[in-house]
């Protein structure tokens, strides 16, 4: 019997040694390339025809524009159109990571921490750079709350500092947690399924059930996987709405 | 163009400009001051994000804490301090997405609230 978290395990594919350094190509590796490739190729079709009246997949490209344009618009407004690109292609890898990953027997790179903590900790840099140069030393009057009173400001901004720090790691584990929760759950069931039918007899039947909840846990995780995909990219979103406008 | 003109003048620039003033206001970026709208839209990713909110403001603070106890070697001052305002950073966020005030810094946003309805100096 597999454990039900065997599924996470990095394996090596190949190893490259590329001017001294040790570069291993795992399967964590080759899914953000399909991730990247299945995304850059869908788009590229897609909008291949680029008819003024869309077909279906030219529809289903422009939808995801549009959705991503309107989530920069309302949430940065006017100031986060050169935000866009990247915003875009966060949301689009981070999408098709999560999806990829519901393919049986394929790997889901959002369930290591360190992948979305890298791309946390990118944000995160980045925009506190963004607030820096555009604001130059008074960003760092974010971190002083208004109207509070004079005696409580030095602990309110320890508080508010530490809060600043938590961003990329609540950022990162929020992705990671319910991508590694989902596919564990999934092969807890897939598991017990097997399980009960491995008994014979009568216990066939009852392996019906486990197998019910696998399929309705896959819309869940289909819907979760597109969700956390739409809370990294907004968030991502607010915290560049700070860095653009403070407050 | 032909159909229109069949039920009658075909479409004044008047009519035009004004259609086309309407589009712009419809398609201008709302500047928004919460995100309301756009967080509570969902209770699962609101769950979601009070529950890593709490946690990560927790471990970060003792995580720091304990780095800095490292450093200066005061174990266990800074890591119990500093615990504590964790646990008050991420309430502080958590307060923040559930009352949809977005991520700026600040307890006291009724005024600033009010303020923020005129254009923003930052503003072109």
């Amino acid at each position: 019997m597999h454990s039900p978290v065997e599924q996470f395990a990095i394996k090596v594919l190949f190893a490259l040694n590329l001017f001294g350094f040790d570069i291993q190509f795992t399967n964590s590796a080759l899914f953000m390339v399909l991730a990247v490739l299945v995304s850059a190729t869908f788009l590229f079709f897609a909008m291949a025809p680029a008819a003024t009246v869309p077909g279906r997949m030219q529809g289903l490209a422009e939808m995801l524009y549009e959705f991503v344009s309107d989530m920069v618009r309302s949430n940065v407004g006017s100031e986060g159109r050169p935000y866009f690109p990247f915003v875009f292609t966060l949301f689009v890898f981070v999408l098709f990571s999560n999806l990829l990953g519901l393919i049986p027997y394929s790997y889901t790179t959002t369930s290591q921490i360190i992948v979305t903590f890298a791309m946390a900790m990118f944000i995160f840099i980045g925009v506190t750079l963004i607030a820096l140069f555009k604001h130059g030393l008074h960003f760092f009057s974010f971190f002083v709350p208004a109207g509070a009173p004079k005696v409580l400001i030095p602990f309110l901004v320890l508080i508010e500092v530490i809060s600043y720090f938590v961003r990329p790691v609540s950022l990162s584990v929020r992705l990671f947690a319910n991508m590694l929760a989902g596919h564990t759950m999934l092969k807890v069931f897939g598991g017990l399924a097997v399980m009960i039918a491995s008994a014979g007899g009568v216990f066939v039947a009852g392996s019906i059930l486990p197998l019910v909840a696998i399929i309705g846990l896959t819309g869940l995780e289909i819907l979760v996987a597109v969700l956390q995909a739409y809370v990294f990219t907004i968030l991502t979103c607010m915290y560049l709405n700070d860095a653009l406008h403070l407050h | 163009m032909a159909k229109k003109d069949k039920s009658g003048k075909p479409a004044k620039p008047a009519s035009l400009s004004m259609r086309i003033r309407q589009l712009e206001e419809s398609r201008k970026p709302e500047r928004h001051t919460h995100n309301k709208a756009a967080l509570s839209s969902s209770g699962l990713a609101m769950a979601g994000r009070v529950t890593t909110e709490l946690v990560a403001g927790l471990v970060v603070g003792t995580g720091i804490g304990w780095a800095l106890d490292r450093w200066l070697d005061t174990s266990p001052l800074f890591m119990v301090v500093l615990f504590f305002l964790g646990a008050a950073a991420g309430m502080m966020n958590v307060w923040r997405a559930v009352t949809g005030r977005g991520m700026a810094a600040g307890f006291f946003d009724e005024k600033r609230q009010a303020g923020q309805d005129d254009p923003p100096p930052d503003e072109k």
